[in-house]
Order: structure tokens, then sequence, then C-alpha cells
């Protein structure tokens, strides 16, 4: 989970928030790193799962599980765990204690009907109904926010009324740099 | 130290807990000092990378970054909506940028704050609509906008390419990926082979179907080295 801290924490909040303003009304709205790769009929599976909620405002969302041996030879996932956002605290010293987000617990789900609600919004995955980009989109006045874009737009989200859910099954994986010998040359932030 | 920050250090990259350090999160509050002089931001963010734009290749060629006025206005928190040619926003249709990577001129456009950049203006909704129905359908099935946020990142064709491959029904997704390049980097459409040596790949056969807003990796390098004032 570690690739992720990079990329979520520093400055990608201008490049999303352009990315969101290329949205034109599309029913649902997803949004991940571009370093991921998806499993076969991901697109009916992850409608299933956000249909399964029962709920229009649901939003599911979560940290993505590693890459590395979760998708066979057909294309179809290998995994029956998924990461749920619920591990954050408060890092730092008063008064500039801040919200954050940790290494996510990934198990098997107890409840396999539909996805299990959580907490907070994690930028590694969400997929959501259109509305809810149209209504939380990303803050085109934070290019200098070092922290807390999630929590920031988990909020405002929370606050639309919209609720947030871990997915049942993985559809999509992601590629850590941790794990992966041709993601370790890539060019970080720092 | 908390003990809870002590759990999280233990799980998180060394890097990171040094930029914590870096950033002295220990002051008092009356010690914080937001650096907020744009300008000098600007010129910073300009200054890092001017001799990063290269001509031979063309790289930024979309990258329209405003007029000194525009940037001006926009560092007083602005953004401007450009006046003329200005179609309502809810008759803003698919691509919100043209194959070349510019915005459509009757779009109109969008100057963001402190950057500079013109960007495409949001759609919305249509005046008398419910936003809880908004929703278009390709073929009776709804419609797929996925955002792709790309750092100087290789992967992205690759990604891009899964999507339309692994999906049933490829036809409903429309990808919006925002490409942070310097030259020399694999950009979201630089696929290999070209589209007119392999037109079939996926990244070129769904390719009015896919919508790349180039940037100068600068702005987010920019960002960071502000944030760490």
């Amino acid at each position: 989970m570690n690739e992720f801290a990079y990329s979520a924490n520093v400055g990608p909040v201008t490049a999303r928030h352009i990315g969101d303003r290329m949205y034109r009304g599309q029913y649902f709205v997803m949004q991940m790193d571009a370093h991921c790769l998806f499993v076969r009929h991901w697109d009916t599976k992850l409608i299933d799962q956000w249909r399964s909620t029962g709920n229009e405002m649901a939003v599911l969302s979560s940290y993505l599980t590693d890459i590395q041996g979760s998708i066979d030879a057909n294309g179809d996932s290998t995994r029956n765990t998924r990461p749920i956002m619920c591990n954050s605290d408060f890092e730092g010293m008063m008064p500039a204690r801040y919200l954050r987000h940790g290494s996510q617990p990934e198990e098997a789900p107890m409840i396999r009907e539909m996805p299990q609600l959580e907490p907070f919004w994690a930028a590694g995955f969400s997929f959501s109904r259109g509305h809810f980009k149209y209504r939380v989109p990303y803050d085109g006045y934070q290019p200098m926010v070092f922290q807390g874009e999630e929590i920031a737009i988990g909020i405002r989200g929370f606050t639309h009324g919209y609720d947030f859910y871990a997915p049942r099954d993985s559809v999509v994986f992601h590629e850590y740099a941790d794990n992966s010998k041709r993601r370790k040359k890539i060019p970080m932030f720092w | 130290m908390t003990p809870s920050h002590r759990h999280f250090s233990r799980k998180l990259p060394l890097k990171l807990n040094s930029v914590s350090q870096s950033v002295k999160i220990d002051k008092k509050a009356s010690d914080w000092k937001y650096d907020m002089d744009v300008p000098k931001i600007l010129s910073k963010i300009n200054k890092a990378s001017s001799p990063s734009i290269d001509s031979q290749t063309n790289r930024y060629q979309n990258e329209q970054v405003a007029s000194a006025q525009e940037v001006s206005d926009a560092t007083k928190g602005l953004v401007i909506v450009q006046a003329s040619n200005q179609k309502p926003a809810y008759d803003l249709q698919w691509p919100p940028l043209t194959l070349n990577g510019t915005i459509p001129l009757e779009d109109g456009s969008d100057v963001m704050a402190m950057t500079g950049l013109r960007v495409p203006r949001f759609w919305e909704a249509p005046p008398s609509s419910d936003v809880n129905k908004i929703g278009t359908k390709v073929n009776g099935e709804e419609t797929i906008f996925l955002m792709i946020a790309s750092y100087r990142d290789f992967q992205c064709r690759e990604t891009i390419t899964s999507a339309f491959n692994r999906a049933d029904h490829p036809e409903r997704l429309f990808v919006g990926a925002v490409d942070q390049v310097v030259p020399g980097d694999i950009g979201c459409l630089d696929v290999d082979p070209p589209c007119s040596v392999n037109p079939d790949q996926p990244v070129c056969k769904y390719r009015d179907q896919i919508s790349v807003f180039k940037m100068d990796a600068k702005y987010a390098t920019g960002t960071h080295s502000v944030a760490l004032i």
C-alpha cells in the first residue's frame, strides 16, 4: 500500500480537478491511479455490486489490492479478500494534527450479499453515480494541499448524503512499486 | 510521539517520515507561516521548468497557458470564464478535448486560479432537471466516466487498454485522462506500435471515447516544492 501514499498525499489535486472537469453527464463515474489492471466483465460486475447496495448515494471506494498474483491467465480475479477503509488516525502534534489513512486491512468480507459500509473515501478507487462527481468535484483552489484531499472529499460527500462502501469483490488491481520491478524507476515527487 | 503516531510510522515508507519531519509539524500555531505570495510561487514553478519544453517534439502543443492579464486575475483567486461564444454548460458534449488535445473552441474554457492553466469548463445539469437522474446511456447500457490523473506514468496506456479490453461493453466507457508528462515520457496515448501500424488496439479503436489533457509535470512538482515552504 505504500506507493499510494505518494500519489495520494502530494500533488494530484490540481490534475484530478482538471480530470473532473472532463465529466460530461455520464451515468457512472470512476477514478483510479494510472497503473491498474481490470478483470474480465469488470463493468457488469461493478455495476451489479453498486446495485446490490440499493442505495442511489452509494460510493464504492477503497485502496486497491496489489496486482501481483491477483489476475489469472483468463483475466479473472484470484482473490476473495478486499481492503476496507477503516484504519485511520490523527498524526502529528497539536496544533497541526491531521487525519491520515494508514495501510488498510484486507480480509474476506463477512458480509457477502453486498458491499460493506465504511467511514472513509479513498482516491485510489471510487465508483458511484455521476452526480457524486457533479456535487463533489476536486477542489481547484487547493494546489498546495499536502495532506487531506481524501478526508476533504469524504466529508463533503458524506454531508451531501453519500455513503461509502468497500467493494465486495475487487474488479481492478493496482501495481504497487514495492512489489513491481518495472515501477521501481518511476519518477516520484521526492 | 503518541502511540498512534508510532503505529502509522511503522507502516509508512521511510521517505514519508522524513518529509513529515522536514515540515516541522511540532511548531506552535503562531509559528506557522503560509507562503501565499502567488506571483512568487508562479515564478518558481516557471523557473523550475522553463528548459523542459521541446519545440522539436512539440510536446506541449495543447498546454494552453493563459495570458499575463488572466494569470494576474487568477492570482486574485478568480476563475475566469471566457465571455465569447459561451454556450450553456448543459450543452457541453463529449469530448471535452479534441483529438489533438485542445479545448473545443465553441465550448469556451476557464482559467484556473494559481496555475493560470486554461482548462475545460464543468458540465452542468440542465436547469430544470433532477440531478439525481442525470446519466447517459449507450445501446441501453449506462455510461461510465473513468477519470485518471497520470503522473509521468508509462502504464497509463496499459490501464486504459485494460479497461476497454476487459469490459463487457467497451462502448459505454469514456476515459478522461490528465497526462502530466515531461518531454520523452510515454504518455497515455503513446501506444507501441502506433495506431497507424495497429489501429485495432483499444486505445486506437476507442480513440473517440478517450480524452486527454496533457500538461507539464511541473505543475505537480511545483506544488510539492511550494507545500514544503
